[in-house]
């Protein structure tokens, strides 16, 4: 499986009377990008505005964030199952626009009131000491939804991934007869023996008990499925991607997913420092405690199969789910495969209660990508996108803060992404 | 005190004296997904030996597995 992913650069984004990319700068016609959602009865109104690194703004009601990537020569396209056939990707040649993407925001009705599946805030900081994740580096078009009434949860959903995959789209279709900047091949060639074998187990959970339960693969949620083989080029084409009212920071984005730095990492020493055999993705968050167990077990399988001799760990989620990463470490040692999880930690407001929830004596070698439990207060901003107030503590009350003031909140958990999964920034914890 | 808790090894690491395997995170004593007929006994299995742990003396953290089976 070979692929070629097509860097354009994106220095400048401005509105225009059409869409189109002049060198590093992307003309986007507004009228344009409306009337492609125009025809959706569930979307009753739609604005679209654009915002920079550094500029004191804040997007709200953050669902998801999309790197505009088109699949010009090969198999299938890019986001399959969401805007392209479920054909198997990772081959042929992508085109990406990077340094920018495509946000959608949207607040979503309370239909579900308390609870894990209850809407929560996501805010996006575009400067100051909650700009976290590596979208506030990025220049953001944001297609701001007002939902119209009456419709179902799982009707919004879709409403809000289409209209982020339709714009992308778009947009990425300004670079197809054009010539990349630079192009990158992603391929697991067969490299010296006596390399190191070493797989990435990709964990994310799932949520059953909601009406859309988060990830999908190839647009078809995940459900209670066992360990898949996953070859690392089909994430980079957008095979796995949050669902809708993706949101807050323990849930990572469409853009961080096919930008994942562990995968790259992984790809960058392949052949020099080891032999990346794959990934394996592991659907987490088993209500039983034998399904946790036989699906770490299954991991290690897996990874026992394809030869590795070390896995990198990582896992999307927040309690429940980190069960499974824990068993998953352990399950590798006890097959000789040497494990590294990468996990945020708790730590409590202060730093002095107990950073992770649960451990086991296997795992050895953990690296820490910061903590979630740190309080943060975001500093008044001059404008803010995709509406004018929120509701920072939805499960507290109907109470409503202006999206512009100073906003005091009790852990990182309402700026989105801010939580660094994979390892795209510096955050860590140190004892002192 | 007896504990029933889907996640026994998280109850034992905060100290529980008595650990009785629940069955699931959200439902730690029964399944509803089952059908009927076994639900209930998965309850009846779970219930029973909490009482049974009730009355039995330990030293440090004991776990009391129920069968499960269906």
């Amino acid at each position: 499986m070979q692929l070629d992913i097509g860097t354009f650069p994106v220095n400048t984004v401005v509105f225009d009377s059409e869409t189109l990319l002049d060198e590093d700068e992307l003309k986007i016609s507004r009228a344009e990008l409306q009337a492609l959602l125009q025809d959706d009865p569930r979307i009753a109104g739609l604005e679209i505005e654009i915002v920079k690194p550094g500029e004191s703004a804040r997007v709200i009601h953050v669902c998801d964030a999309i790197e505009p990537r088109i699949k010009v020569s090969g198999a299938g396209g890019c986001y399959p199952g969401v805007v392209a056939p479920v054909t198997t990707v990772g081959q042929g040649v992508t085109h990406r626009l990077h340094g920018m993407s495509v946000v959608v925001s949207a607040e979503y009705p309370r239909l579900l009131e308390t609870g894990t599946g209850a809407a929560q805030e996501a805010i996006l900081e575009m400067s100051g000491p909650g700009a976290l994740s590596p979208l506030s580096k990025l220049i953001n078009v944001v297609v701001a939804l007002k939902f119209a009434p009456g419709h179902s949860l799982a009707d919004y959903h879709q409403a809000v991934r289409l209209a982020g995959f339709k714009v992308a789209e778009r947009l990425a279709e300004t670079t197809r007869e054009k010539t990349p900047a630079h192009v990158k091949h992603y391929e697991l060639t067969a490299v010296p023996s006596g390399l190191p074998k070493v797989v990435y187990i990709h964990q994310s959970l799932t949520q059953l008990n909601l009406p859309v339960p988060f990830i999908t693969w190839y647009g078809s949620y995940v459900t209670d499925w066992m360990p898949l083989l996953v070859h690392p080029n089909e994430i980079l084409d957008g095979a796995l991607l949050p669902g809708a009212q993706g949101g807050h920071a323990v849930k990572p984005t469409s853009w961080e997913h096919v930008n994942n730095p562990v995968i790259e990492r992984l790809y960058q020493a392949h052949g020099k420092e080891w032999d990346f055999a794959g990934v394996i993705f592991h659907r987490t968050r088993f209500e039983v405690f034998e399904d946790k167990q036989l699906s770490a077990n299954q991991a290690a399988k897996l990874a026992k199969l394809m030869g590795a001799k070390g896995a990198i760990i990582t896992w999307i989620g927040a309690g429940n789910a980190f069960i499974e990463a824990m068993l998953t470490v352990q399950a590798l040692e006890k097959e000789g495969i040497k494990a590294v999880l990468m996990t945020y930690e708790h730590g409590g407001k202060e730093g002095r209660e107990a950073p992770l929830m649960y451990t086991v004596p296997e795992a050895d070698g953990v690296v820490s990508v910061g903590s979630l439990d740190r309080p943060i207060v975001l500093p008044k901003v001059d404008r803010v996108v995709g509406g004018d107030d929120l509701n920072i503590k939805p499960e507290s009350g109907d109470e409503r803060v202006s999206g512009k003031e100073e906003l005091q909140l009790d852990w990182y958990l309402p700026v989105q992404s801010a939580v660094d999964h994979w390892g795209f920034g510096k955050q860590t914890c140190v004892e002192y | 005190m007896a504990t029933i808790s889907a996640m026994a090894q998280l109850a034992q690491q905060v100290g529980a004296s008595r650990v009785v395997v629940g069955r699931k995170i959200p439902h730690p004593c029964g399944d509803p997904t089952l059908p009927d007929e076994f639900d209930f006994k998965v309850r009846e299995e779970i219930v029973t030996m909490a009482f049974e742990a009730l009355q039995t003396s330990v030293g440090a953290a004991t776990v009391f597995r129920p069968s499960h089976t269906v």
